[in-house]
Order: C-alpha cells, then sequence, then structure tokens
C-alpha cells in the first residue's frame, strides 16, 4: 500500500490529523522535495516532529518510482509531499503507475498553493485562469510559451498564479522573473506586461512567517523575499478584489 | 652591386606596376619536378647561384623537407625577368605535393593567378596531378603546362620524334580534358592549352633546359635536333641555347594574366560581399588607392621574428607602422611591424606594397592562415575550400610537466601554420590530440614541434580516425524524457551522396541559420530529398542533416533549440564507438510534449532526444567506416613480389599494374590502419629500391567480419564498456 500524504504549507505541523495517524501504522516514510519545498525545515524536522525516520528522495528517484513502488507491494509505504500530494503530474505519474503494477494507492490532501494563496489575497477562486511555470532560461532555452499564456489570461480577464522554478532547493529570485518577462516582451514585441502591470508577490505564503506584498511590476527588484516565493499577475480586479487585496495585504509604494 | 640585390632594387621599381606582376604557382604530382624547377627559374633570374640551382632546392629551405628531398611549406620567392625588353616581377609560390599537406596546397592558389602545372613526361597524369589542376580552376587560376623529364623519354625510353610527339598530345589531351571538365562555361575553350597557343612548353628542370613553339621559332630549332642534343649528352649546350627559366618565364609572362586583369574575373568567386561597395570596387580593379584588402594564405614561423603572416594584397597599399583589421581576431586594429618581400627564406624589407603584390608581415596579432585583413571593417574572404580531413590522430604530453603552458602555447600556434592540423581536448582525460592527414604529416609537426619549438614531447602511437554511419533505415524510434512526460521520435537513413556533396561544396552550409532558405530547399530537393524534409531543414553539422517533418506540434518551435543539442552531441559521438558520425540524415518525424515549460527543460527533452536518434541509429544498423590511401608504387620488375606481399599483409588491395621499362608501376588502396610503418618495411624488403606515394581516397566500410572486433578495440581504448549498447536499452531509458 502506498499513501501520498500532503503536508500542507506550514512545515511538520501542516500535515492532517489523518495524515499523522497513517503514518503510525507505516513500514518506511520518503519525502520528496523537489516538486515543493517548504524553507526552514529539512528531513531531521520532519523526523523530530512525526517521531520516526524520514527518507529523503531526490528528483531521479521520484521520476524512476519503481523502487518505490515495488516496495509498497509488501509494505505500508508513505510518500510526504510538500502542500497538496497530487497536484503536480509527477504525482499522479506515479499514483499511475503504482496501480497499474497492481499497488493500492491512497491519498491524503491537504492545502495547495494553487487555491490558498490567491484565497488569501482575497481573490475570487471564479477568476483564476490557469497557472503558468516560470522555468529558468539557458542558451538554448528561451521558451516564449509561458508569457503568452500569462497574456492570454489577462486578456480574458484572468488572474495568473506563476510557479517559478526551483533551483540549489529556492525558488527563482523575484529580480529575474522580472528579466525573463520584461525580455519576453521585447523579444515577441508585446508589451502587455510592462512596468505598470500589477503583480501581488507573496512569501512562505500559507506559513506563520507569510508575507505578502503588492505594487507595479518593478517590486521585483525592490524586495528580496525569502523563498518559496509566489507570484499572482492579477487582471481587472472587481470592487470587492479591490477592496479585500487592500486590507489582506500591503501595498508596495516604490518608485 | 651582386645580381640578386641589382634585381632587389629593380622589384623595388616594378612593385608599383601591377601590369608588370604575375602571381603564380607551381603544382603537380610528388616526384615531378616542381621544386627543381623553381629554383631553376629562381637561380635563373639570378636571385640564386646557377651551379646551386637544382641541388640546393632553395624552395625546400626548411630542414626537414631537405631531409626528406619532398616539400612541405608553400614558401614563396619573388624573381625579375627581363621580356621584350621590360623587366617583369614574378612571385613564385612553391606548392607542396605531397597527399598529407593538402591544406597548403588550396591556400597557395588563392593568392595566386596562374599556375604551372608541371607533368612528368614519363609518367604523364597522375592522380595528383588531377586534384591540383582542380584546386586550380575552382580557384579561377589560369593554368599552363610545362612537361618536365623530356630527356628520360629519349635517354631511358629511347623513343623517336614520332613517339614522342604521341606521348606530348597524349598529355595534352589530358590536361584539356581537366579543363574542360572543371572549368566554369563562361571562360569557354579560352584556357585549354596548346602547343602552337605557346601555352605548352617541354624539357628537363633538372638540366636546365625547356623548349616552347616560341622558342623554337626563334632559335630555329625542331625536336629533331633536341632529341640529338640530348642523346649526344650535350644537355649543357642545350640549357644555353634555350635556358629553362627564359622559355618558361617567357610563357608566364605571356600567357598568364597581372594581377588586374585576374582579379576581374577572380574576385567575385572568392569574395561574397558588394561588388558595387568601395572595397569590392577597389578589388576588382586592383586599386592601390583603395581600401586595403588582403588575405593572409601562410603562417611561417621563424625562430627569431616570430609568426610571420604572408598573403596576397587585392586592393589599396600596405604600409610598415600602420593598423589593420585582422578577421576573427576582435574588433581593434593590429599594427603591421615589418613589412617585406619573400625571397625563399630571406625577407627583404619594404616600406610599402601595393595591390597585385605578395606581402610578408610581422606583428599580425591573431592572424591565421585563411584570414582577411582590411584597412576598414569588410566581409571576410570565401573560406578555402578542403577537401580531405585528418585521418589520423595521437595524444600528446609533455614530457616534463612545466613544459605543458609552453606545450599548449605551441600546438596552438602550429594549428595556426597549418590548419589541417587539429588539435582537440579529450574531455574525459584531459590529454590533448593532434590529428592531421597522415602519418608522414603528423611525424613532421612532431619533428617541428622537437626542433624547431624546443618542446620535449611523448607522444602515444599514431591512432586511425574512424567514422560511423548507417546501412539503411531506423526509425522513427521513440526516446523518452526521465520524467516520460515528453517523446520524441527520430527517423535515420543514410544522406544521398548529392546532399554529402553540396555540403562538401558549401553550397549548404554548416549550422543553423540559412540565409537564402529558399534556394537551399530547391537545392535538397533536386538531389533527392522530399519536399517535406527539404522545408524542414533544421540544421547541418559536418556531413549530416537534421529535418523536422512534424507537423503542427505546440511548443516545439521553443523546443527545436535544445534538440539540436544531442543531435550534435551524437555527431561527435557515434553509438557504436565514440567516433564522428557522417552522411547520415536525422528526421524529426513526431514529439509529444508537456504542456507547461517546466516539464520540458534541458534536462528532459537533452536525454530524450539523444535515446531517439541513438535508437534509430541502432535500428538502422551502425557501420564502421575506416579512411583508404591510395598507393602508387614504382618498383623493378624482379622485386615487385616483396611489395604486393607487403600490400596483401596490410588488407591492402593490388588494383592496376602497369609495365614501364624495366619498372613495375603498382597502384593499391590499402587500409590507413594498415600504413602504419609502411615506409620502412617497404624500404627494407626492396632493399630502398622503390619510389611510392599516397593519396587520401576517403573512407571505406571496415569489412564487415571485422567490426566488432575493431569497434572492441576503440570502445576499450577510450575506457568505455566494449560492448556498444542496443536498442532495448535505448528504448528503456
Amino acid at each position: 500500500m502506498l499513501f501520498l500524504i500532503g503536508v500542507g504549507l506550514s512545515g511538520p505541523d501542516s500535515i492532517t490529523v489523518e495524515g499523522r495517524e497513517t503514518l503510525k501504522k507505516c513500514d518506511k516514510v520518503y519525502i520528496e522535495r523537489y516538486t515543493s519545498f517548504q524553507s526552514g525545515f529539512d528531513s531531521r524536522d520532519y523526523e523530530s516532529a512525526y517521531g520516526l525516520p524520514v527518507v529523503e528522495l531526490a528528483r531521479r528517484d521520484i521520476e524512476e518510482v519503481e523502487s518505490v513502488i515495488s516496495e509498497s507491494e509488501s509494505k505500508q509505504v508513505a510518500l510526504l509531499i510538500v502542500g497538496d500530494p497530487i497536484s503536480a503530474t509527477t504525482h499522479n505519474m506515479l499514483r499511475y503507475r503504482a496501480m497499474e503494477m497492481g499497488v493500492k494507492v491512497q491519498v491524503i490532501s491537504n492545502a495547495s498553493i494553487i487555491s490558498a494563496f490567491p484565497a488569501i489575497c482575497g481573490l475570487s477562486v471564479y477568476k483564476m485562469g490557469p497557472p503558468v511555470s516560470i522555468p529558468f532560461n539557458s542558451e538554448n532555452f528561451n521558451p516564449t510559451s509561458p508569457y503568452k499564456k500569462l497574456v492570454a489570461n489577462l486578456k480574458a480577464g484572468f488572474h495568473t498564479l506563476l510557479l517559478l522554478d526551483l533551483k540549489d532547493g529556492k525558488t527563482m529570485p523575484s529580480s529575474i522573473l522580472y528579466d525573463n518577462l520584461i525580455s519576453v516582451s521585447r523579444r515577441t514585441n508585446d508589451r502587455t506586461i510592462n512596468d505598470r502591470t500589477l503583480i501581488i508577490v507573496g512569501s512562505r505564503v500559507g506559513s506563520r512567517y507569510q508575507s505578502i506584498v503588492y505594487g507595479k511590476l518593478p517590486l521585483l527588484n525592490a524586495v528580496e523575499p525569502s523563498p518559496p516565493v509566489s507570484v499572482i499577475v492579477p487582471s481587472t480586479l472587481s470592487e470587492d478584489e479591490m477592496n479585500f487585496l487592500s486590507r489582506f495585504c500591503t501595498e508596495y509604494r516604490g518608485d | 652591386m651582386g645580381r640578386k640585390e641589382d634585381n632587389i632594387a629593380k622589384a623595388m621599381e616594378i612593385l608599383k606596376d601591377y601590369t608588370r606582376i604575375r602571381n603564380i604557382g607551381i603544382a603537380a604530382h610528388i616526384d615531378h619536378g616542381k621544386t627543381t624547377l623553381s629554383d631553376n627559374l629562381i637561380a635563373g633570374a639570378g636571385m640564386m647561384s646557377e651551379e646551386l640551382a637544382g641541388k640546393q632546392l632553395m624552395l625546400d629551405y626548411d630542414e626537414q623537407e631537405q631531409a626528406r628531398g619532398i616539400t612541405i611549406n608553400a614558401a614563396v620567392a619573388s624573381m625579375v625577368h627581363q621580356h621584350d625588353g621590360q623587366d617583369f616581377l614574378i612571385n613564385l609560390i612553391d606548392t607542396p605535393g605531397h597527399v598529407d599537406f593538402g591544406g597548403d596546397v588550396t591556400r597557395a592558389m588563392r593568392a595566386v593567378d596562374g599556375v604551372i602545372i608541371v607533368v612528368d613526361a614519363v609518367e604523364g597524369i597522375m592522380p595528383q596531378t588531377e586534384t591540383v589542376i582542380k584546386q586550380a580552376l575552382r580557384e579561377r587560376v589560369h593554368p599552363v603546362l610545362f612537361i618536365n623529364k623530356v630527356d628520360r623519354l629519349i635517354n631511358e625510353l629511347k623513343l623517336n620524334v614520332e613517339e614522342m610527339q604521341k606521348r606530348f598530345v597524349r598529355i595534352i589531351n589530358d590536361v584539356n580534358r581537366l579543363i574542360q571538365k572543371n572549368l566554369a562555361k563562361e571562360f569557354g575553350e579560352s584556357w585549354k592549352v596548346g602547343v602552337q597557343a605557346g601555352t605548352v612548353a617541354f624539357g628537363s628542370a633538372f638540366n636546365n633546359w625547356a623548349i616552347s613553339s616560341h622558342s623554337m621559332a626563334a632559335n630555329k630549332t625542331t625536336f629533331k635536333d633536341i632529341l640529338e642534343l640530348v642523346r649526344e649528352g650535350k644537355q649543357k649546350e642545350l640549357a644555353h641555347k634555350s635556358q629553362l627559366h627564359q622559355v618558361v618565364l617567357d610563357m608566364v609572362i605571356k600567357h598568364l594574366p597581372n594581377p588586374r586583369e585576374a582579379q576581374a574575373y577572380r574576385v567575385a568567386q572568392i569574395w561574397k560581399g558588394d561588388p558595387e561597395s568601395k572595397v569590392g570596387k577597389a578589388m576588382t580593379d586592383c586599386d592601390p588607392n583603395g581600401p586595403v584588402s588582403m588575405m593572409i594564405t601562410k603562417m611561417i614561423i621563424d625562430p627569431h621574428a616570430g609568426e610571420v603572416s604572408v598573403g596576397r594584397i587585392f586592393s589599396g597599399t600596405l604600409r610598415k607602422g600602420t593598423e589593420v583589421y585582422v578577421s576573427g581576431a576582435g574588433n581593434s586594429k593590429v599594427k603591421i611591424q615589418v613589412l617585406a618581400m619573400m625571397v625563399g627564406p630571406d625577407r627583404i624589407q619594404v616600406d610599402h606594397l601595393t595591390a597585385g603584390n605578395i606581402a610578408a608581415m610581422i606583428g599580425l596579432k591573431g592572424a591565421i592562415a585563411g584570414c582577411t585583413v582590411s584597412s576598414e571593417v569588410i566581409d571576410p574572404f570565401e573560406p578555402m575550400v578542403h577537401y580531405t580531413e585528418p585521418v589520423v590522430t595521437l595524444a600528446i604530453e609533455a614530457k616534463h610537466t612545466a613544459d605543458l603552458p609552453k606545450l599548449i602555447e605551441v600546438l596552438r600556434n602550429v594549428s595556426k601554420a597549418d590548419p589541417s592540423i587539429q588539435i582537440d581536448i579529450n574531455q574525459e582525460t584531459g590529454e590533448h590530440l593532434i590529428s592531421g592527414m597522415g602519418e608522414l604529416h603528423l611525424e613532421i609537426t612532431l619533428y617541428r614541434i622537437r626542433n624547431d619549438y624546443k618542446v620535449e614531447v611523448t607522444t602515444s602511437d599514431p591512432i586511425v580516425v574512424y567514422r560511423e554511419t548507417v546501412e539503411g533505415e531506423g526509425g522513427p524510434f521513440e526516446g523518452k524524457s526521465p520524467n516520460k512526460h515528453n517523446k520524441f521520435y527520430f527517423k535515420v537513413e543514410p544522406l544521398p551522396e548529392e546532399v554529402i556533396t553540396l555540403i562538401k561544396e558549401n553550397k549548404i552550409p554548416q549550422g543553423t541559420k540559412f540565409k537564402d532558405k529558399k534556394s537551399i530547399v530547391e537545392m535538397l530537393q533536386t538531389a533527392g530529398l522530399s519536399r517535406e524534409e527539404a522545408r524542414g531543414l533544421v540544421a547541418v553539422e559536418g556531413m549530416n542533416l537534421m529535418t523536422d517533418t512534424t507537423k503542427g506540434i505546440q511548443y516545439l518551435d521553443e523546443t527545436m533549440e535544445l534538440l539540436i543539442e544531442p543531435y550534435k552531441e551524437v555527431i561527435k559521438r557515434g553509438p557504436l564507438a565514440n567516433e564522428h558520425v557522417y552522411g547520415v540524415k536525422f528526421d524529426l518525424t513526431d514529439a509529444k510534449l508537456h504542456e507547461d515549460s517546466i516539464h520540458r527543460g534541458p534536462a528532459q527533452v537533452i536525454p530524450a532526444g539523444r535515446n531517439s536518434i541513438y535508437g534509430a541509429m541502432c535500428e538502422a544498423k551502425r557501420v564502421l567506416m575506416e579512411p583508404i590511401q591510395k598507393v602508387f608504387i614504382n618498383v623493378p620488375i624482379e622485386i615487385m613480389g616483396s611489395v604486393t606481399n607487403e600490400i596483401q599483409q596490410r588488407r591492402g588491395i593490388v588494383e592496376e599494374m602497369n609495365q614501364e621499362g624495366e619498372e613495375m608501376m603498382i597502384i593499391a588502396k590499402v587500409p590507413v590502419a594498415g600504413m602504419f610503418g609502411f615506409a620502412s618495411s617497404i624500404r627494407s624488403a626492396t632493399g630502398g629500391k622503390v619510389l611510392w606515394s599516397s593519396e587520401n581516397f576517403g573512407y571505406q566500410r571496415v569489412p564487415p567480419e571485422l567490426q566488432k572486433e575493431v569497434v572492441t578495440k576503440i570502445r576499450e581504448r577510450k575506457g568505455i564498456r566494449p560492448e556498444p549498447y542496443d536498442e532495448a536499452y535505448y528504448s528503456g531509458l
């Protein structure tokens, strides 16, 4: 049996009671911190919080999951995943392959940044467009599709949650996000995103250390939020949303 | 003032008048006598003593060259010759004839406007004669013909006048057939050579005499007179009556173009910039007052002066102390510290040199053979086409670790001076690899490193450079990314020979950017590709092509750059033995991509592409190719058996045997892998009574029954798993 257990957004303590109870009957507990992570915690914090050994999986093991799955054939195995356990394609793939191999899978849900962040900002869930990943660019990899998707959302009146790529256990620095957006806007000659575009920048959203500011795009260069960083590019805000946002979050009034 | 100094003074006078300048080369098959001819021309013109000529081999000024009796460097000599009461300046560039030095020949052709093709009267047209004629005509260099060693026809083969004339006619017809075949149509019949036209001379370069229709008319001599003089051993008398340099240089001045005449039709061929621009016009007109444009055709490393750049000035005037741009060496100008003309190994310093001349310069930092020098930033000259790629390589190390930085510097210089030498670093072991055109080529390069540059080095045994290709069709083969969300499907098959020719001739450029895509697509279709493949051209790498025939796959455009990486990687490291891949067409037929860009980054796409390409190549049956040399051997009939024996032991095949008097001419094809040590074993097998030469003959399939063994050996040498991976491995990744 394989349990995919979400641990929520606030470290070991945000696991659900159901999740916590499930861990007690498991023979082996893994944690995966590649697709998402919480800063300030490592696998030992989870071990001491839950009182059992926790083995951390690297990316490769998640993609080549055969060994975890085959272990689950005879044992009770839990995989701890930050946030909600199956929001990422990777984990549904794992679930699918386990079931194909005849292994039973149980999912224990938890809060996900995808619903939590807009809600905390006071944005209407009905106006959220598809989230857009922003990858690190390299010499031969400079995709324009993320920008185009963002622009399509904006034009349709949808807010966009940006999922920032991870490197060395950290989310992309906000200044790199700024350069990325501006350089694609120049390259594609589409100035929909510019220095007057409104954005919301969240740091450690969903945890007790969270902080959220909003302002114009250059805000990304002005602040150095501690990771994980989440960003929303809102479309036109309704009156309610405007009121909520200014009450719940801090406006940045730099240049 | 000695005659040499007197001539230098005269030469200075002529430098400014391009109508009295001829830039010429001498080209021939090995041992047909071009260095002897060069020396006697130079001596005759008073640039060296007459007694030494033919013995000293002036142009072979490298110690190595004299020891081996063959010409390695294309050296330059300027000489003065009087014709019709006027002094002319002739800049002669000697070119090596040995197959291993093909790069030098091509570059020498860029500097000259005319060429004397030397053919041995006994041997006739040889394969390398064909190659040099082809190279000359490609560069639009005008030929005349000198039939050498005529005395051998008379004294050794004992031919009579009719038989001799018959032989001449055959050689002339052969040369003209080659000219017709290789010359652009607009030149029509005008470049063909003929006795009556005065563009053919006969003689003996060694014995210092020559005749032409012109000289025979002037001296009222006939072939019969000549035959008698030679038979009676009176070649000295003949040499006085009909001097080699008089006859040959008269022919050169009369029938080969001056720089301006030549540049009018050559510039379009060798420079692709705007002909209507200021510099374009100056080049076509050979204008000394226009902007400077020149091409470096030769780098000489002088132990005292350092790097000497030699090249042809196409427009403007070079002045000592002024600054010029050197293409490929950054945006700042460099100063010409010393300007000179070359007389064999001597450099005669001058203050300035005008368009149409050959100049030697010291101080041109960053210059390499083939680069463009100019006073303004201009389009560089067309790269010079090489037909040959390195076939032999070896690992080189400094004997003393402290010499390592010096060795790196020396290797850089060596490949600068001779671009047919390739230097690589083995990424796995960190050792330096030096590759060249043959065993001899590497031996001579090593000699230079040890003796000229004084670096003590140790080397591995020379290793053959193999190639990989495929036998048939393979794929579409599914290659998956590590996260399994992305899949690519490549199909591979041999690239049609016609397409390889287009790439070789640079009609289809390397890389991924194609200026005139429409005409390239047309060429590819004519060469046998389907319309879809031709239109889907993505990248050219070496002699390989990547095409994309997928339709409407979202996000593929922003993924393509990533996919080119594994394509290039596979070409550098083929699936069989990590040797370079040659002549394969890679067609992307389908792709499945993840919606989200983070899930299809470099770490996913590169391995997926690689698995697909390698897998498809496995399915297409991987083939190992090895370089082959054509070997020409002259040996007395009675010991011919030991030669054929030697060839067979080296996996060689005898292709032709022709009897010529007491001698047997053997032509064989031998794998380069079997040629190591051939020189010394053939010498000892025949007691030294053998003359041989070789030329690279391209690549052939390693015999199928040997392939597995050879592959295992290469893989073991490279420290990789002895057995290559199969398609099951690549589909499981």
